[in-house]
C-alpha cells in the first residue's frame, strides 16, 4: 500500500504542476487577446476559442487536487460529534462514495469523450476534436481512482488513528485561512 | 423525489463534500426520471458546469487575490488608511473596516480579507489595549463585505449558475450595499470606541500621509483596472481578471519587489486547490440545477411559499430568515450552489427582481461568515487572535446587528441594488 500511495502522491504532483501550467499559459492567452484587442480595437477571436479549451482541463483536474489534499468542503459538524469509531467508518463510506463517483466519471466519462467528436473551430485554420477537451472527465475518474489508495486522507480533516484507540474526540481545524470565499 | 431528498439528506449529514453531495442527489434524480441509462448525464452536465467562457474569471481571481497576500499589499493599505482615520478616537478599529472595503476591491474574498488584514491589524489592537475579542470580532465583521463589493467569485459563480442575472450587473449592484454595509459596521464601530474610549493617534503630517497614499497608489489602482474596465464596457470580466493577475505579478516583482518565483509557485498551487474547490462545486450544481429544472421543484417552492403568505415583504423575510439559517450550518459557497437553483427561479417566478433578490441572496448568505457554530471568518479571526471562540461570537453582536439592519433596509428598499446598475444601462 504504501508504494501505491507513493504513485498516487506522484500523480498529483504532476498533476498539479500541469494545471498550474495550463493556467499560466491561459492567462498567457487571455492576456494577449485584452492587450491586442486595447491596442487595435479588434478582437483576437482565436484567443477566447483557445483559452476556453483549457478551462475544463484546469477545473476537473484541479477537483483531484483538491480531493487529494482534502480540501472539499463539507458539514462535518454533526460527525465530528459522533464517537470515534462510529466516525471512523462513516469516512469509509465516504471514501466509497468518492470511488463511486471516480467510476462514474471514468466510465461514462470515457463514453461521453469518444461521442463528443465535433470539431470545435479555434480560428479559421485550426479546429481541434471536442473529444480532446472531454477527454478531461474520464481523466480525472482515473485519476481519482489511483487516490482512493490514499484513504481516509481524501476526507475533510480525517480522523487520527491514535485517536480511535484512545476514544477521544479529535480536535478539528476549520480553519483553511489561505483560501476561501 | 423522496429517494433525492433522503440521499442528499443522508450525504450532507455523515459529511460527504458538499459537491459530491449534489452529484449523488443529481444521480438519483436522474435514475428516478430515466432510470440507470440517465446517469450518462452526470458527466455531460459536470463538463458543461466548468465550460462557461466567464469562468476562465475564477482561477484568474483566485491568483490575483493570493498574489496580493505575497506581495504585501495588505501594509500599503493599512498605512494610507491609518493616516487618514488614526486620529480619530478608536481609529484602528475604524481602518480595519476602511481597509476590509479597499481590499474588497481587491480580492473578492472574505476569509482572505481576515487573513491578510488581521495578521497585521490583530496584534496592533491588541497592543494598543483593544480586547483580543473585540480585534477579532471587527475584522471577521468587516471582511464579508469582501465578496460583495466586486470584484466578487461569489457574484461570478451566481451568474453562471443562474443565468438570468449578468456578472456584469450583479458587480454593479453590488458596489452600494457593500459600502452600505461597512457603513453600519463604522457606526458601531464609532459607537463603541466612544463608549470604551478606544485609544487614537497623534494627526499624521500632511506630507506623511501624502506618501503614504502614493506608496498605496499602485495597490488602489487593482480595483480600478479591474472594476473600471468591466463598468465602463472597455474589457469583459475574463479580460479584466487577466489584466488584475498580470498587473499584481508587476507591481509585486517591479514596484513593492516582495514578489519571488517561489512566492508565485505557491500562489499557484493554492489557486489550484482553491479552484477545485469551487469547480466541484459548479460542476456538481449543474447536475442538480438540471433536475431542479426537470423536476419542477421550483414551482412546488413558490407554491408552498405562497401558501404561508401571499405578501412579498413577508415571502422576502422568510427567505432571508431560511438563508440566515442555512448559513449557520454551510458555507456561503456550498449554500449558494443547493439553495440558488431552487430559491432564484421560485422567487423570481414570484415577482422578484432577478437583480433584487441576487444581491439579498449573496448578502445574506455571506452573514454565514459571522454566525456560529461554523462562521469562517470569525474562526480564522479567533485564531489570529488567539483567543476563544465564543467570546469573538459575542464580541461581534453589535456588528452582526448592524450587518442585519444593513440587509433589511437592502431587501425592502431595491433601488439601492438596483440604482447603480441601471446608472450604468
Amino acid at each position: 500500500m504504501p508504494a501505491l500511495k507513493l504513485v498516487s502522491d506522484r500523480i498529483n504532483l504532476v498533476v498539479t504542476a500541469l494545471c498550474a501550467a495550463l493556467l499560466v499559459i491561459m492567462l498567457g492567452i487571455s492576456f494577449s487577446g485584452a492587450i491586442y484587442q486595447a491596442v487595435t480595437g479588434d478582437a483576437l477571436a482565436w484567443t477566447y476559442s483557445l483559452a476556453r479549451q483549457f478551462l475544463p482541463w484546469i477545473a476537473l483536474l484541479s477537483i483531484t487536487v483538491a480531493f487529494k489534499n482534502g480540501e472539499h468542503v463539507s458539514m462535518a459538524m454533526i460527525v465530528n460529534a459522533l464517537p470515534s469509531r462510529i466516525r471512523l467508518a462513516v469516512e469509509w463510506v465516504i471514501v466509497a462514495s468518492i470511488g463511486l463517483f471516480a467510476l462514474l466519471m471514468t466510465t461514462a466519462g470515457l463514453q461521453f469523450a469518444l461521442e463528443s467528436s465535433q470539431l470545435v473551430m479555434i480560428s479559421d485554420k485550426i479546429q481541434i476534436s471536442q473529444s480532446w477537451v472531454a477527454a478531461s472527465v474520464p481523466a480525472t475518474g482515473v485519476i481519482l481512482l489511483v487516490h482512493l489508495f490514499t484513504g481516509r486522507a481524501l476526507v475533510e480533516g480525517p480522523i487520527e488513528l491514535s485517536e480511535t484507540n484512545e476514544g477521544m474526540a479529535p480536535e478539528v481545524d476549520h480553519i483553511t485561512p489561505e483560501r476561501g470565499a | 423525489m423522496p429517494i433525492v431528498i433522503s440521499v442528499f439528506l443522508v450525504m450532507l449529514l455523515i459529511g460527504a463534500p458538499v459537491g459530491l453531495v449534489m452529484v449523488f442527489a443529481g444521480g438519483a434524480g436522474a435514475i428516478s426520471l430515466g432510470g440507470l441509462d440517465y446517469l450518462a448525464i452526470v458527466p455531460e452536465k459536470m463538463f458543461s458546469g466548468v465550460s462557461s467562457f466567464v469562468l476562465i474569471a475564477i482561477p484568474y481571481f483566485i491568483f490575483t487575490s493570493e498574489l496580493m497576500s505575497h506581495a504585501s499589499l495588505t501594509e500599503r493599505l493599512i498605512a494610507f488608511n491609518n493616516a487618514i482615520l488614526g486620529r480619530v478616537r478608536g481609529g484602528l478599529s475604524h481602518v480595519n473596516v476602511t481597509v476590509s472595503v479597499f481590499f474588497a476591491g481587491l480580492t473578492g474574498a472574505a476569509v482572505t480579507d481576515t487573513v491578510s488584514i488581521g495578521r497585521i491589524l490583530i496584534p496592533a489592537m491588541k497592543k494598543e489595549g483593544y480586547t483580543a475579542e473585540y480585534a477579532a470580532a471587527v475584522t471577521a465583521c468587516s471582511s464579508i463585505v469582501g465578496p460583495i463589493i466586486p470584484p466578487s467569485i461569489i457574484m461570478v459563480i451566481y451568474a453562471t449558475i443562474l443565468r438570468d442575472v449578468s456578472v456584469i450587473s450583479l458587480f454593479a449592484a453590488g458596489i452600494v450595499p457593500g459600502v452600505l454595509m461597512s457603513l453600519s459596521m463604522l457606526v458601531v464601530s464609532g459607537f463603541l470606541a466612544w463608549k470604551h474610549s478606544f485609544p487614537r493617534h497623534a494627526p499624521v503630517g500632511l506630507a506623511a500621509a501624502t506618501l503614504a497614499f502614493i506608496l498605496s497608489l499602485p495597490a488602489l489602482m487593482v480595483p480600478l483596472v479591474i472594476l473600471g474596465g468591466i463598468l465602463s464596457g472597455l474589457t469583459t470580466v475574463t479580460e479584466a481578471s487577466a489584466f488584475a493577475a498580470v498587473y499584481t505579478l508587476l507591481i509585486g516583482f517591479l514596484v513593492y519587489r516582495r514578489l519571488t518565483w517561489e512566492k508565485v509557485w505557491d500562489a499557484l498551487v493554492t489557486t489550484i486547490r482553491f479552484s477545485g474547490v469551487v469547480f466541484l462545486l459548479l460542476a456538481a450544481s449543474a447536475v442538480l440545477s438540471w433536475f431542479v429544472v426537470r423536476s419542477g421543484i421550483a414551482r412546488e417552492a413558490a407554491d408552498i411559499i405562497t401558501t404561508i403568505t401571499e405578501s412579498a415583504s413577508l415571502q422576502l423575510l422568510l427567505v432571508i430568515v431560511f438563508l440566515l439559517v442555512l448559513g449557520t450550518v454551510m458555507d456561503v459557497l456550498p449554500a449558494l450552489v443547493v439553495a440558488g437553483p431552487v430559491l432564484h427561479p421560485t422567487m423570481v417566478g414570484l415577482g422578484f427582481d432577478p437583480l433584487h433578490f441576487a444581491i439579498v441572496m449573496i448578502v445574506t448568505l455571506n452573514v454565514s461568515n459571522i454566525t456560529p457554530p461554523v462562521g469562517m471568518t470569525l474562526l480564522t479571526a479567533a485564531k489570529i487572535a488567539e483567543v476563544p471562540y465564543e467570546r469573538v461570537i459575542v464580541a461581534a453582536l453589535p456588528f452582526f446587528a448592524a450587518v442585519i439592519a444593513a440587509i433589511l433596509l437592502l431587501a425592502f428598499i431595491p433601488q439601492l441594488s438596483l440604482w447603480l446598475p441601471s446608472l450604468l444601462n
